[in-house]
């Protein structure tokens, strides 16, 4: 049976006329593969898994062969039990398991099916273009034949750009499946478009992430369907409720990546808003929420926000953040390590997407300007990742000032790097 | 129509002054709140029953009828499994409120059971519709693009017998369809399908613009099955029993102990407390907006046709005065209660009128006791000593009223007092301090029944210019109190003689300082009695609320008698 917790990280204590209150929530769930009601992924009753791999003409080759290997391995992760089917994407979307003219769309793993699913990707071969939309609805199709109650969860890997589809159709396509799975997206090279596959995986609670060698494909998706098998609790919802008179100015997953929930509410009650998390295995992730309310008299305390976790409709976990105002400048100076820390995080994926986007716009004055951001940001937040990622781009002259020179030799491969990790962040060093 | 007594005695130029200015007194609230827990999650189950993750019984798509994974089930009826998801949307359409928990509409919000496919209201697909696994649909057909345009939900178009997927799956039952040209020799007796001759033949373009048209259940841009709450609506579902009202807001506080609508933390059992002994008798005392503590006290009685208000409004700069001004209330009220139970004499009117001023003594000794027990107290920890000490506490408190040592000079507990005897029309009032009572009659003028015990008051008495004293820096201190260092145990005392029907209200400071003058004060007054529909508790949490809209600088107490009624 699964817990959860919820934890505040907040200065609570406000000095006098302030409004804004910012808190970092960090949940935590445990238990989840423990027990024996709970268990999902002893059965695998509960799960639906669809593997998507592109099978367009650009994939002919190692690509290819790696993405089939890994969809292979992949097939040997979902345990008996678990409904899954296999796509092959091109410029059309085809079932490769259960095969095109089998009675059902979706079956259940067993040994039988796993190595029958197997000779079936093995068959694949790369033809036609790239249209990513197909690839998306096939598989809510598919998901759609599915029980009532069941996760679903895609893995979607791909190495082009979504070429042969008019531009909107793909958005369309997040946009009528969303909500419906989640999907981690993957890239492997560098000829697709980290902005195209990062709306799919952020669309669709899932992650986002390059693949520089197509060796690495097999690893990666094996670890991606383990984790999938171990997110046992279906659909949590964070709900957030701010008083009478507050404005909620947002809600940010902060950890273990950055995404922005605010435009996700799902309104509860006037107060009240939900903000869909997908499903969750044992783990933690953090969120980052800001409240403007009313100012108060000095002394006065109140709420400004509950944050909780609601799992089949029951509060499973509940923060509660505070504010007092006080005129002791002792309490009320105070930053949040927590939160400055995520507040850095945050500016830093943004100065880093911006900064690329300046420098594939030409505009290098700005790319430095917001790289050199970057690294100072990520050097006080200590993001290691990043600030290596980052120095594969620019040539760092001085990280505690932020001085940089953009590299004139940086691969594609390096920015898309840089690009798709930008949204990693590091935790608060305790 | 009032008569005064009790102020014979003069004032001097070296008034013993109590306590600092008066509103605004004491300190702000931020350097004691630090000493409350900080915030800090709290863990699920932290107060309510622990709620864990649903079990998978619910979810549990082995009792859904049909499944398609079970090859046992299938072979010889393929059309069967496309009935799963059905059996509640023709069963349970009426009956759905007995067992089954009801489903919000993700689209038009409308409630149904949710086991309902769709939603009556709008016909959107609805979560538990899950589309039923069919056998033979969309992408087994050759035709390609054209198939899928049978909607997956529509089950009877999935089940359609001449659809050729379906043929394809009759000819091959199997669940993973038939590899019917594999070159590996599993020829048409493999269960698994025929992975086909042409990718291209089998392939699916979904045309994205008419999603309905691939299949994608719910209307794009419409909120996502995933997103439709079906229980926890309803905010005060997570509440326990004996709900609370805001003190703030009226608002309901939720079981973490704050306000569900404005967020105002529910006020402790000393900090807001309220009494209504009679239907004609009520009262509310509260801690305010701005200070930590509440060291108003209100002890409110009845006996017979009569009854007993008694108001206290502890001294900040005091210690333990929250404690000192309940001791004082509950001592008075007692004495006025019995009383009020002894036989009339002659001369009722002053044997009533002495006892409330007498009954100010027996709440000093009281008040005294408490300072006494804290004294103790507090020697004792320092000593390590006797086992008798808490018998001692009320002796040595005592002591220290009689030798007039006070117990902690300016920190020994002390308290306002103001008190009201009602016993048929009459009204005998009793205060030391600036805690006042008034008199609303309904029709008439509106009267102050008190003459505060202030700095200011006492040198306007003595010919002060009323603007000079009043703008003076200790105008508001107080010059009588109750406490082990009180100056003067002489109370003010005003008889009243209600004729007509009105109400009487007793108040600590934290009300008049945003009302001081009866006629406006009655304003408030009727308009709070009007809100309440002539409930007097209530009436009394109305102008409580009013002060603390005003800043809620100062502790509040309000307690209302209806008479003449
Ligand atoms: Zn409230
Ligand atoms: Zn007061």
């Amino acid at each position: 049976m699964a817990t959860f917790s919820a934890e505040v990280f907040s200065n609570q204590y406000v000095p006098e006329g302030a409004t804004d209150v910012h808190a970092i929530v960090s949940v935590t769930a445990s238990g989840s593969g423990s027990g024996a009601a709970g268990d999902y992924g002893a059965t695998g009753a509960g799960a639906a898994e669809i593997i998507i791999f592109d099978s367009s003409g650009s994939m002919s080759g190692r690509n290819l062969q790696s993405a089939k290997y890994a969809a292979s391995v992949a097939v040997d992760q979902i345990v008996d039990g678990t409904w899954f089917a296999i796509v092959a994407g091109s410029h059309v979307a085809t079932r490769v398991f259960p095969y095109p003219n089998a009675p059902v769309q979706i079956v259940r793993m067993e040994p039988a099916a796993r190595a029958e699913a197997k000779r079936a990707i093995e068959r694949v071969t790369a033809t036609g273009g790239t249209a990513m939309s197909s690839w998306l609805m096939l598989a809510d199709q598919i998901f759609a034949t599915v029980p009532a109650g069941v996760r679903k969860h895609a893995i979607l890997l791909t190495d082009g750009k979504n070429e042969s589809e008019p531009a909107g159709n793909l958005q369309r396509a997040i946009a009528a499946v969303q909500g419906h799975f989640q999907c981690d997206a993957r890239g492997v090279g560098d000829r697709w478009i980290v902005e195209e596959v990062r709306q799919i995986a952020t669309a669709l609670l899932g992650t986002v992430d390059l693949i520089a060698d197509p060796s690495g494909i097999p690893a990666d998706f094996e670890r991606l369907m383990r984790a999938s098998m171990a997110r046992t609790v279906n659909d949590a919802q964070l709900r957030v409720w701010a008083p009478q008179g507050a404005q909620l100015l947002f809600v940010r997953q902060v950890a273990p990546t950055l995404e922005d929930l605010t435009a996700r509410r799902i309104v509860v009650n006037p107060l009240t808003g939900d903000y869909p998390t997908g499903a969750w295995g044992d783990e933690e992730r953090e969120y980052h929420v800001a409240v403007r309310v009313p100012s108060r008299p000095l002394g006065a305390e109140q709420l400004v926000a509950r944050v909780q976790v609601v799992v089949g409709g029951q509060v499973a976990a509940s923060g509660l953040v505070k504010a007092t105002w006080s005129a002791d400048p002792s309490l009320t100076a105070r930053i949040s390590p927590e939160v400055a820390h995520y507040t850095g995080q945050a500016e830093l994926a943004s100065v880093i997407q911006e900064g690329l986007a300046a420098k594939a716009a030409g505009d290098e004055a700005t790319a430095t300007v917001k790289l050199g951001r970057a690294v100072q940001l990520a050097q006080q937040t200590g993001n290691d990742e990043a600030t290596s990622r980052l120095r594969r781009v620019v040539e760092i002259d001085d990280p505690e000032r932020g001085t940089v020179r953009l590299r004139r030799e940086a691969s594609r491969l390096d920015e898309m790097a840089l690009d798709t990790g930008s949204t990693k962040t590091t935790r608060v060093r305790k | 129509m009032t008569t005064e007594s009790g102020q014979d005695e003069q004032p001097t130029q070296a008034l013993p002054a109590r306590g600092a200015v008066r509103p605004g007194e004491g300190a702000p609230g931020g350097g004691a709140a630090g000493a409350e827990p900080a915030a800090g999650g709290i863990a699920a189950g932290a107060g309510e029953p622990a709620p864990g993750i649903v079990a998978a019984t619910t979810d549990e798509p082995a009792a859904a009828p049909g499944e398609p994974g079970e090859p046992a089930a299938a072979p010889d009826e393929p059309g069967e499994p496309g009935e799963p998801g059905e059996p509640a949307a023709s069963a349970d359409t009426d009956g759905a409120t007995a067992n089954v928990p009801s489903l919000a509409c993700p689209v038009c919000g409308a409630l149904g059971p949710a086991t309902d496919s769709f939603c009556e209201a709008c016909g959107t697909p609805l979560r538990a519709s899950a589309v039923p696994p069919a056998g033979g649909q969309a992408s087994a057909a050759p035709a390609g693009p054209a198939a899928p345009a049978t909607p997956a939900t529509d089950p009877v178009g999935a089940q359609t017998p001449d659809d050729p997927g379906g043929a394809a799956g009759e000819a091959a039952p199997a669940p993973f369809g038939t590899p019917g040209s594999n070159p590996e020799g599993l020829a048409g007796a493999s269960p698994f399908g025929t992975p086909g001759s042409a990718a291209g033949g089998h392939a699916v373009a979904y045309p994205v613009g008419d999603p309905a048209a691939a299949g994608a259940p719910p209307a794009p841009g419409a909120p996502t099955a995933a997103a439709a709450p079906a229980v926890g609506h309803d905010p005060t579902a997570t509440l326990g029993p004996g709900v609370r009202e805001c003190s703030r807001c009226g608002g309901t506080i939720a079981s973490d102990g704050y306000c569900l609508e404005c967020g105002e933390r529910a006020a402790l059992p000393r900090d807001h407390f309220r009494s209504a002994p009679a239907p004609w008798l009520g009262g509310v005392c509260d801690r305010g907006v701005v200070h930590t503590r509440n060291e108003d006290a209100m002890a409110l009685a009845v006996s017979g046709g009569g009854a007993v208000l008694v108001v206290c409004d502890g001294v900040s700069s005091a210690r333990d005065s929250d404690v000192a001004s309940l001791a004082a209330c509950e001592a008075a009220a007692t004495e006025l209660l019995a009383q009020l139970d002894r036989t009339p004499g002659p001369e009722r009117e002053q044997q009533l009128l002495d006892a409330v001023a007498r009954a100010a003594v027996t709440a000093n000794t009281a008040v005294v006791a408490t300072g006494g027990a804290a004294a103790h107290g507090a020697a004792q920890q320092g000593s390590a000593a006797g086992a008798d000490a808490a018998e001692g506490a009320d002796a040595a408190g005592a002591d220290a009223a009689l030798t007039g040592a006070a117990t902690g000079g300016e920190d020994s507990p002390s308290c306002t007092y103001v008190a009201a005897v009602v016993e048929g029309p009459v009204v005998a009032v009793a205060w030391l301090g600036d805690s006042r009572a008034y008199w609303f009659p309904d029709a008439g003028t509106p009267v102050r029944l008190t003459n505060d015990h202030s700095w200011a008051a006492e040198m306007i008495a003595l010919g002060m210019p009323r603007a000079e004293a009043e703008a003076a820096r200790h105008a508001h201190a107080i010059t009588r109190w109750l406490g082990a260092d009180a100056p003067d145990l002489a109370a003010g005392t005003t008889l009243l003689e209600v004729a007509d029907p009105g109400w009487l209200l007793l108040c600590s400071d934290g009300l008049w300082n945003y009302c001081s003058e009866p006629e406006p004060l009655a304003a408030l007054v009727r308009q709070s009695v009007q809100e309440a529909q002539g409930d007097p508790t209530e009436s009394a949490a109305a102008l409580v609320r009013w002060a603390n809209g005003q800043g809620g600088r100062d502790n509040v107490t309000a307690a209302l008698a209806r008479l003449g009624r």
